[in-house]
């Protein structure tokens, strides 16, 4: 009963986008900013904060409401879709280089035998660490792990090749790995702690 | 264990980011109504071109119809150049009358004061003769009262006693002279003594020997338009003119005729109508046109004409023994011919209803192009003619039924092409042609096919 009565909620709202209703559209940037802010958070660098991509988003979303079909998907989705289609048009703006890093210092540690659990990490770390990788690396893991694109969508929406859309990819993911494995040992070192101060 | 990624997805797919909703609720809303009075201004700035553009074609149209009239393009055409021997004759009347005999000093000054325009001696091959030709621009100089007052004159004098040889045949040949003579500028047919524009109930017609103008078809591409209807008003100027053929039998019909050429001048073009679309691709476009229109088309003709003359001195006989001179007097025909040239500015002024099919060759979100082809009914029609020259008017002339036939029905095609400005506004451009179907004389020897080229702009609203 809940679920319908939302979805009759969700109706009303697009409906009132639609015919431009302001208290409509402040409700409907209301329920999904916070959703959608994570997204932004996610691809967001130095000229280009999440703020903006977020705020450019939501205009993109009122002016083209009239074409969202809820026979053909989910508004969430859409919108989600559509916040990141805004941070790859400020990407390709802003020609980000999606070139091999190889002056990177970083070393390639093998850790890919280390288990990590994530749970233990918080979602804020997990984006603050995200948000430590290049532009490049992080850009292209986004894409593929969590919008879950092909190379080949990735290297036509970035306008690389997908040779390197993959070798950026696997970069990414042993960077992301090592920075999580730390923060895994920080987070137990942590709770380690907590238990000792509680405890003994 | 889970891939640590997948992990990751999940956990960042379902977080909701700590954000001040009222802050940034506050920034989105100053952005939308940034970017709102940013189109609207764009909009007002755009109504503004449209009806400056608008409203310069409508004047143009009045000031062109208003100084039309006023223009006086005289031509004045004599068939073959005098050389520059004859030239230099012309100016002074002490040799002309030497050389030609043939007006006295008397007429020169009549041909002056009545403004008339001095005339031009041609000297053709035979070296013993001296031909003028003679180029009247006047219907009247066939008249039987100009011919009368040539005759009180005397104005010919042909002193062929001094070209006769001694001991030849005293009856020498007559020169064959043919002379010019200055059209009088304020002796011209009546149904022309306006110089405004004039309704004429006929249309030069004419035979072109060669095709002068060649045909032009070009293709209306119309904007596909996802939404069912548009309405849309558009301006735009170009050229139309005339297509003439003819029919080699009909050279018999009109020998005189040397040569037509037609010019096609401005058309200026207004347009409103709806759109409809009735397929993905396909629309349907109906619309009301008003067209007016310009050209000019020049006849030359060649005539012959013939003058009599009556009692005229035709010899000097020298009697040779007893040095007694006899004038003969009689009546000669000077056998010519004269080349006349008519210069006629027409304008055409026409309502059609036109019905188009358009198919879509590109859709995106702001720009569309679609071919158009289609037919169009004229179902008002104005002409005027303004004869500049005032030359004869001795060549075939047009019904206005004939014109009408021929401007009735006629084909149009194109490209539209549309630009978005707006959620339902676009501004559309579009070269367009049109064809007349039939001929003005169709069935007989001549063909006029009427055509046009413009190019329009205007707006389209969805409705």
């Amino acid at each position: 009963m809940r679920f319908f009565k939302q979805r009759k909620d969700v109706d009303h709202i697009i409906a009132g986008c639609r015919k431009g209703d302001a208290r409509c559209q402040e409700l409907l940037f209301k329920k999904y900013a916070s959703l959608l802010l994570t997204v932004c958070r996610r691809y967001e660098y130095a000229g280009f904060g999440a703020s903006d991509i977020l705020q450019e988003s939501f205009l993109t979303i009122f002016e083209n409401i009239h074409r969202f079909d809820p026979e053909k998907g989910h508004l969430e989705a859409w919108m989600r879709k559509i916040t990141v289609n805004t941070a790859l048009k400020a990407i390709r703006k802003r020609k980000i280089s999606f070139l091999d890093i190889e002056r990177s210092h970083f070393q390639f540690a093998d850790s890919s035998s280390e288990e990590i659990d994530v749970e233990l990490i918080s979602e804020e770390e997990i984006l603050s660490t995200l948000q430590t990788l290049p532009k490049g690396y992080r850009t292209i893991f986004n894409l593929f792990v969590i919008e879950e694109m092909s190379h080949q969508e990735i290297a036509s929406a970035l306008g690389i090749t997908v040779s390197t859309s993959k070798s950026q990819l696997s970069k990414a993911k042993k960077m992301l790995r090592k920075k999580l494995s730390v923060k895994k040992t920080e987070a137990r070192e942590n709770n380690r702690s907590i238990y000792t101060k509680n405890y003994l | 264990m889970k891939d640590v990624f997948n992990s990751v997805k999940e956990k960042l797919d379902n977080y909701h980011s700590p954000i001040d909703l009222d802050q940034e609720w506050s920034a989105i809303n100053a952005a939308q109504r940034k970017r709102v009075d940013k189109k609207r201004n764009r909009r007002i700035r755009f109504y503004s071109l449209a009806m400056a553009l608008t409203l310069g074609l409508l004047l143009g149209l009045w000031f062109n119809k208003t100084t039309e009239g006023k223009k006086k393009n005289i031509d004045i055409v004599i068939a073959e150049k005098a050389s520059s021997r004859q030239s230099e004759e012309i100016d002074s009347s002490n040799q002309q009358i030497e050389e030609c005999d043939l007006i006295s000093q008397q007429d020169i000054s009549l041909v002056k004061e009545n403004d008339q325009i001095a005339l031009i001696v041609k000297e053709i091959s035979a070296p013993n003769t001296t031909e003028i030709e003679f180029n009247p621009r006047h219907q009247d100089i066939h008249s039987k009262e100009k011919e009368h007052v040539l005759k009180e004159k005397k104005q010919l004098e042909i002193k062929t006693a001094d070209k006769i040889a001694s001991g030849q045949n005293l009856i020498a040949p007559i020169p064959r002279t043919v002379f010019s003579l200055a059209l009088n500028l304020r002796e011209v047919p009546e149904r022309f003594a306006s110089e405004d524009w004039i309704m004429t109930n006929e249309l030069l017609g004419g035979q072109l020997i060669d095709p002068t103008n060649k045909d032009r078809m070009e293709e209306d591409i119309v904007a596909n338009h996802k939404v069912a209807t548009q309405f849309f008003f558009r301006a735009g100027l170009g050229y139309s003119g005339q297509r003439l053929r003819a029919k080699e039998e009909a050279f018999a019909a009109f020998q005189d005729l040397r040569a037509t050429t037609e010019e096609a001048l401005e058309t200026y073009r207004f347009e409103a109508g709806i759109k409809k679309q009735i397929a993905a691709k396909s629309s349907i476009q109906l619309s009301v046109n008003y067209q007016h229109s310009y050209d000019r088309i020049q006849h030359q003709y060649e005539a012959p004409k013939d003058y009599f003359f009556e009692d005229v001195l035709l010899a000097r006989i020298t009697d040779v023994g007893t040095g007694e001179v006899t004038e003969r007097f009689g009546d000669t025909t000077i056998v010519g011919t004269s080349t006349l040239i008519n210069t006629q500015y027409n304008q055409y002024k026409s309502l059609s209803a036109s019905v188009a099919w358009g198919h879509a060759l590109l859709q995106k979100q702001n720009l569309r192009i679609d071919f158009t082809g289609g037919l169009y009914y004229n179902f008002w029609l104005q002409t005027e003619g303004l004869v500049v020259d005032k030359v004869n008017l001795d060549g075939p002339l047009r019904p206005l039924d004939d014109y009408r036939k021929a401007s009735q029905f006629g084909l149009s095609t194109g490209l539209d092409l549309d630009f978005r400005l707006g959620n339902d506004i676009w501004i559309n451009a579009r070269p367009v042609g049109t064809y007349g179907l039939f001929s003005a004389t169709s069935g007989e020897a001549l063909r006029s096919n009427f055509y046009s080229l413009s190019f329009m702009v205007g707006l389209k609203f969805t409705l």
